[in-house]
């Protein structure tokens, strides 16, 4: 086999886990947005959840990601009342094992940074709002989020990229995505160099399309941050 | 209280820690009255205006929209609005129009024009958009619509918060120093937009230090000193022949100048 064809032939392997690698990804990133803003929001609303989030942070944040894919897929298993529970199916399974870490991984970080967002709204953009008679429903819906999320969102793209390459964590509890077959192949051919250097292309080129996409919804979200028209 | 009451507080206290900024205001604006509230920095003419739409809630009086009396309440030693949602029902009631201008920067002139009475007013949005643009057209900002506050001056931003409090159909409108962070040669555009509504016969509560504009727009005009009503009257009466020591020399302080 010619130095190419292996090359080829690597790639298009590597490729087989890509779907893994996108939906691990895609659903951490959107499960853990929403968790990041009910945090965001219930921290700023009452002091007891200010406290649960700060201390949820604190944990999350402060501990390797690897170390909490370990701890949901070997540790649960541990407690009968996991074992019995109606979550156990999934729960013993490595897929939704991983999606669950980097879920409450990424929402840890994600609350933080729109708790940031959430500070730069302008206190007159909530007071004009509060004198039309919004709600605070309303208010957070029409006025607070839009632009908090707006503020939020270069600092959110950096942790999308990051969330992109912590799905290659997932490989150590047995799921075949992009970084675990390439353990595959190089256990096979010993050749580690060029199959993870076209593992490190994969997610150089997801990463490259999703800086870009971030690029333009910053474009398109931001309208009045660019120069008039006229 | 008379339907004919658009606005009225009654022995209004307001402390911010141990300054009292407000010591016992009373004050009512009927239907068609265009009051003018005057007076030195921290007399507390702006935190009087903004006890009505309850964005300072004073710690003893009462305020009143459309003879509608506010409930209050006290939580935790906190006076507080006892139903947050009869306030938003009376605050839509009201235009406030800030000293800042205070746009919601990521949405167009129109789009901050109709925001409240769509999601607020939940009014048909062909309506409130036809009606948006004919209040658009009357401040002088229908080639603006589609801009964004931050392409716009100081004086075009005003004028696009005074078309945001004129589309809520107010019983009100309440303006906290409309022209003070406006560049000299700005404020006149957003005078004459005000006197025009003043000469429409629309209820109206003005803070402001332009002595000149207040004696030529008000009905009634209103002296503030430390935290109480010093002397009010008609226009005639504060802005030429004052009462009291105070409201004279404050007056002619800023006629002159």
């Amino acid at each position: 086999m010619s130095e190419l064809d292996f090359l080829t032939d690597t790639m298009s392997r590597l490729l087989t886990g890509l779907p893994i690698t996108l939906q691990l990804a895609a659903l951490s990133v959107s499960g853990g947005l929403v968790l990041a803003v009910l945090m965001a929001v219930a921290r700023a609303a009452s002091r007891p959840a200010e406290w649960l989030v700060r201390g949820y942070v604190f944990v999350l944040r402060g501990t390797p990601l690897l170390l909490q894919i370990f701890m949901i897929y070997y540790g649960l298993g541990q407690f009968a009342a996991v074992r019995d529970s109606v979550l156990w199916p999934l729960l013993r399974q490595p897929w939704w094992c991983a999606l669950l870490a980097l879920t409450l991984n990424t929402a840890a970080y994600g609350s933080e940074i729109v708790r940031g967002g959430l500070n730069s709204v302008p206190a007159g953009a909530v007071e004009a709002a509060l004198v039309a008679g919004m709600s605070r429903f309303t208010l957070y819906r029409r006025i607070v989020l839009p632009i908090a999320l707006r503020q939020a969102l270069p600092a959110y793209g950096n942790e999308l990229v990051i969330m992109v390459k912590s799905t290659s964590l997932a490989s150590i509890v047995t799921l075949m995505e992009i970084t675990g077959i390439a353990y595959a192949i190089i256990s096979e051919t010993y050749r580690a160099l060029e199959v993870f250097l076209c593992a490190g292309a994969i997610y150089l080129i997801l990463n490259f399309l999703l800086t870009r996409a971030i690029a333009a919804l910053e474009r398109h979200l931001n309208p009045h941050l660019r120069r008039a028209a006229a | 209280m008379s339907e004919d009451i658009a606005v009225a507080v009654t022995g209004l206290h307001k402390r911010f820690g141990a300054l009292e900024v407000l010591k016992g205001v009373t004050l009512a604006a009927r239907t068609g009255e265009a009051i003018a509230i005057i007076g030195a920095s921290g007399s507390g003419k702006s935190t009087l205006l903004r006890c009505i739409p309850l964005l300072e809630v004073p710690e003893e009086g009462e305020v009143a929209i459309a003879g509608e009396t506010v409930r209050m309440r006290l939580r935790r030693g906190v006076r507080q609005p006892a139903e947050p949602a009869q306030v938003n029902r009376l605050r839509a009631q009201l235009g406030f129009v800030f000293q800042s201008f205070n746009l919601w920067h990521h949405m167009t002139v129109l789009q901050n024009v109709i925001e409240a009475p769509i999601h607020v007013q939940h009014r048909p949005r062909a309506d409130v958009v036809a009606e948006a643009e004919s209040i658009l057209e009357k401040v002088g900002m229908a080639d603006k619509r589609d801009a964004y506050p931050a392409h716009l001056s100081g004086g075009q931003q005003q004028r696009a918060a005074i078309a945001r409090a004129l589309a809520m159909r107010p019983r009100a409108l309440l303006f906290d120093e409309p022209t003070s962070a406006l560049d000299p040669e700005l404020v006149g555009e957003v005078l004459l937009v005000i006197r025009d509504l003043a000469e429409e016969g629309r209820t109206m509560l003005i803070v402001t230090h332009e002595m000149a504009f207040a004696a030529e727009v008000s009905t009634h005009a209103v002296f503030l000193h430390d935290g109480r009503i010093e002397e009010q009257g008609p226009p005639t009466q504060i802005f030429r022949d004052p009462t009291t020591d105070r409201c004279r020399q404050f007056v002619q302080r800023h006629l002159n100048r």
